[in-house]
């Protein structure tokens, strides 16, 4: 388990704010100034990292996959109208992308997990879960994070992709069904059966 | 439902926990440093058209008109017509031929004069068995000026001092963008381009 004392907030949303808006550094990178469209790369990465990754449970392919998405968006930032957020925007190139290469991918690959946050020992919900579940207890942290991850790359992308952005994410449902082109209902009716999946997966871990 | 969403509960906290796999630290900015990688890379190797049609795109006014892209274009086309007519007004409307630039005194290597005539001195001259210097082959370059051969003006036998070696390098480096490669130095001649 690494000692990651930077990434100290299982929330990947706590990148460091930018003191411009993204409309400003949008303009300044339509503009010619690639200092801009870095600074979107440093606030977005984590995010769009925890996406790509919890698709490919692979650091390697997540690595490359983002560095495509980024230089799509670059070549692709004049088209961007500010019709939606940046970051929606961004991130539904980046889940077109992801979803493409899974399917070249197919089913041949290997995990290459990355390590988990130390903070998690202090995460108050892992405390009351390894508390309350003597399975969880039993089992060392990196074989559960084996098992997630196993169990993940099971679903269908389409199920995976509703539980990522939902379950690991944290994005609202209205949201997600902007990214991924369909209803609410469809959102909700996806994330359900991945539940039922999942469960039958993990159910070793549960109590 | 409610008995439903009881049982997922715990499967959800499962799920959260993931949020704590990070990639290592320094990741962002070894990140960055590959992306700036590939851009160069990238830019080097997209032909000539490509990168002016890019520039064209970016002197377009914004917004523009999606459901018109190539009245769009046309116009740009118009810009950068005007804009090289006026380029070319500005330098007289004469070209030196191939016996002048041959008969100037200052060293090839030196001539920081516009390399547009000196590319068509090089490009007659490819016809003749040279060594071609190894260039990167990332690098592509797409020439308009394709019809040299046809022209009696570049039917001279070339210069003693503009040697075999030294004009296929040139040869290379006046058509190619020049840019600082991770083996080679770059030598960027400023060329009367709108570009």
């Amino acid at each position: 388990m690494s000692t990651n004392a930077a990434a100290a907030a299982p929330d990947h949303d706590n990148a460091p704010p930018s003191e411009e808006s993204d409309a400003q550094l949008i303009e300044r990178t339509k503009a010619g100034d690639p200092s801009a469209f870095d600074t979107l790369i440093r606030k977005y990465h984590p995010r769009l990292y925890g996406m790509v990754y919890n698709m490919t449970s692979n650091h390697e392919d997540t690595n490359d996959l983002l560095q495509d998405i980024f230089a799509k968006a670059y070549r692709s930032v004049n088209g961007f109208r500010g019709q939606s957020s940046f970051y929606t925007w961004l991130y539904t190139i980046g889940v077109n992308m992801t979803i493409n290469f899974l399917k070249k991918r197919g089913r041949r690959f290997q995990l290459s997990l990355d390590d988990v946050d130390s903070n998690i020992q202090n995460d108050k919900e892992f405390l009351e879960l390894t508390a309350s579940s003597d399975p969880v207890r039993e089992t060392n942290l990196s074989e559960l994070q084996k098992r997630l991850n196993e169990a993940m790359q099971k679903l269908s992308q389409e199920h995976r992709m509703v539980v990522t952005m939902f379950d690991i994410q944290g994005m609202p449902h209205a949201e997600i069904s902007k990214i991924l082109g369909v209803s609410e209902g469809t959102v909700r009716s996806r994330l359900f059966y991945a539940h039922r999946q999942l469960q039958n997966y993990l159910e070793e871990f549960r109590k | 439902m409610k008995e439903r969403e009881e049982d997922f509960t715990q499967l959800q906290t499962l799920l959260r926990l993931k949020r704590y796999e990070t990639p290592p630290p320094g990741n962002v900015e070894t990140f960055l440093y590959e992306f700036h990688r590939r851009q160069r890379a990238e830019l080097v190797r997209r032909p000539l058209w490509r990168i002016a049609l890019d520039r064209l795109e970016n002197l377009l006014p914004t917004p523009v008109p999606t459901a018109s892209p190539r009245l769009a274009y046309a116009g740009a086309c118009v810009v950068a017509l005007s804009l090289a007519g006026v380029g070319v007004l500005s330098h007289g409307g004469s070209k030196p031929t191939v016996a002048q630039v041959l008969s100037n005194n200052a060293p090839a290597s030196q001539n920081a004069a516009p390399a547009r005539n000196e590319n068509r001195v090089a490009a007659a001259n490819r016809r003749a068995p040279i060594n071609l210097a190894p260039s990167s082959a990332s690098v592509r370059f797409v020439d308009a000026d394709n019809d040299l051969d046809s022209d009696p003006r570049f039917s001279t036998v070339p210069s003693p001092r503009l040697n075999a070696a030294a004009t296929t390098r040139r040869d290379d480096n006046a058509l190619r963008p020049r840019y600082v490669l991770e083996s080679q130095p770059a030598r960027y001649e400023p060329r009367s381009s709108t570009f």
